[in-house]
Order: C-alpha cells, then structure tokens, then sequence
C-alpha cells in the first residue's frame, strides 16, 4: 500500500461472532451455521459487545473482546495519529459456514458488505479469524 | 475467513489479516496475512495484554505497507513464552521494518 497509515482508514473485519449484545445473534440453531454478518458503531463501548459462535472457546473473548476484534486497539492508535482513522462501521460475520450457505454467503452476505464499504470507504481492512 | 478477504481485495480496497493455520491460509491464497501458532479465539493473543495485541497490529500493518501480495509472514512469538513491549515506531517509512520475514 502506497497510502502512509497515518493517512489510512481502517475498517475491521472478523468471523468470531461478535456483535452488539442488543443486536440479533448468530443463528446457531443451524448445523451449516449463519453466513449473514452485523454491523459494530465505531464509537461502541467493547461491554456492549456478544460473542455467539459455539464453534470456539471464547471465554477469554468474552473478557476482552479485542483479542478478537481490536475496536479500543484502533481506536487508541487513531487518537494517537498512528493511524488515519476508523470507518464509522465495523463488521462481524460467524465463521463456521459450510454447505449452500457458503453460496450464500458469496452470492447476497458479501456483495452486501461490499456495498456498505463502498459507501463507508476504508483504505484498508483488518480481518481476524476466531 | 479468506473468501471474504479475497472479495474485499478484488473490490480494490487493500486487505490483511491474522492467520491461526498457517497451512489453511496458503492454501486459502489471501493477499496478505500475518501468522501465529496460538490457540484459537486469541488471534490478538490474551486478554488485557495491550503490548500483545499491538505488536500483532503492528506487524500486520508493516506487511500491508510493504505491499507485496500473496504475502503469509510468519511471526516468532511464542504462545506465552514472549514478553512484550508496546511497538514505538509507527510510521513504517521503510518496509523493512518488519519483524519478521
């Protein structure tokens, strides 16, 4: 990337079923898992974060979810001007996608978190697996 | 994890991630990543070890400076083992900063 850092706008994306604790969990009824993904405010308080993802021990997650999903990690590197800045969103999808949801995960979930970046336009993503 | 960070690269938007199988991600073909051997749920590392998850922040930003693509570096820190300071330079004017390679 040619883009100093310092000028760059991150916007963070994981698969370790994070999501706001007021938000729609991850469907964990189904065996193929739930390829849809939830937006985080840039602004959220890391309390107010869920883990929903039964594939993984996230105990320590669960404690600090920046472990996972560095939101306070950016955040302190922003104010500190190490970095650009952060999208005004950030994204979690739950990782454990098998079957014809990886279909649609491709076909609807991912064109649709193309959109939202298009319009929130990061330099750069971080993704972190779980 | 890879086919979204491939679909997000294809979109023109430059990507890295943290790798928890190494094996998995080169067979994966990701534009960027930094790997550990650590356990699952913990790509950052442990909780409250802000010196940790810099570093790893940090690398992975080195990497994605440096640019090259198809790019899987390995870290040296050991699960636990390592003792962390928080990373000082930022700036990664030269892409040779890396750590590791």
């Amino acid at each position: 990337m040619t883009r100093p850092i310092q000028l760059c706008r991150v916007t963070l994306i994981t698969t370790g079923g994070i999501h706001l604790s007021t938000d729609r969990p991850f469907d964990m009824t189904n065996p193929r898992g739930d390829p849809s993904f939830r937006g985080v405010p840039v602004t959220t308080p890391v309390k107010d974060l869920a883990i929903t993802h039964d594939y993984y021990d996230h105990r320590d997650a669960d404690l600090d979810p920046n472990i996972v999903f560095p939101l306070e990690r950016f955040r302190e590197l922003a104010r500190a001007g190490r970095l650009g800045g952060l999208t005004p969103t950030h994204w979690s999808f739950m990782g454990h996608i098998t079957g014809h949801l990886v279909e649609e995960l491709e076909t609807t979930h991912i064109p649709a978190l193309l959109a939202n970046l298009r319009r929130e336009q990061p330099d750069f993503a971080f993704l972190t697996p779980a | 994890m890879g086919l979204i960070q491939r679909a997000i690269e294809a979109a023109g938007i430059a990507t890295v991630s943290v790798s928890l199988l190494r094996a998995v991600t080169e067979k994966l073909r990701v534009p960027r990543a930094v790997a550990v051997r650590w356990p699952f749920g913990h790509p950052l590392g442990e909780p409250f070890n802000r010196a940790q998850q810099l570093t790893i922040i940090h690398d992975a930003l080195g990497l994605l400076r440096a640019g090259r693509a198809e790019a899987i570096v390995s870290l040296p820190y050991l699960w636990r083992r390592h003792q962390f300071a928080e990373p000082e330079d930022w700036t990664f004017a030269t892409p040779e900063n890396l750590r590791s390679g």
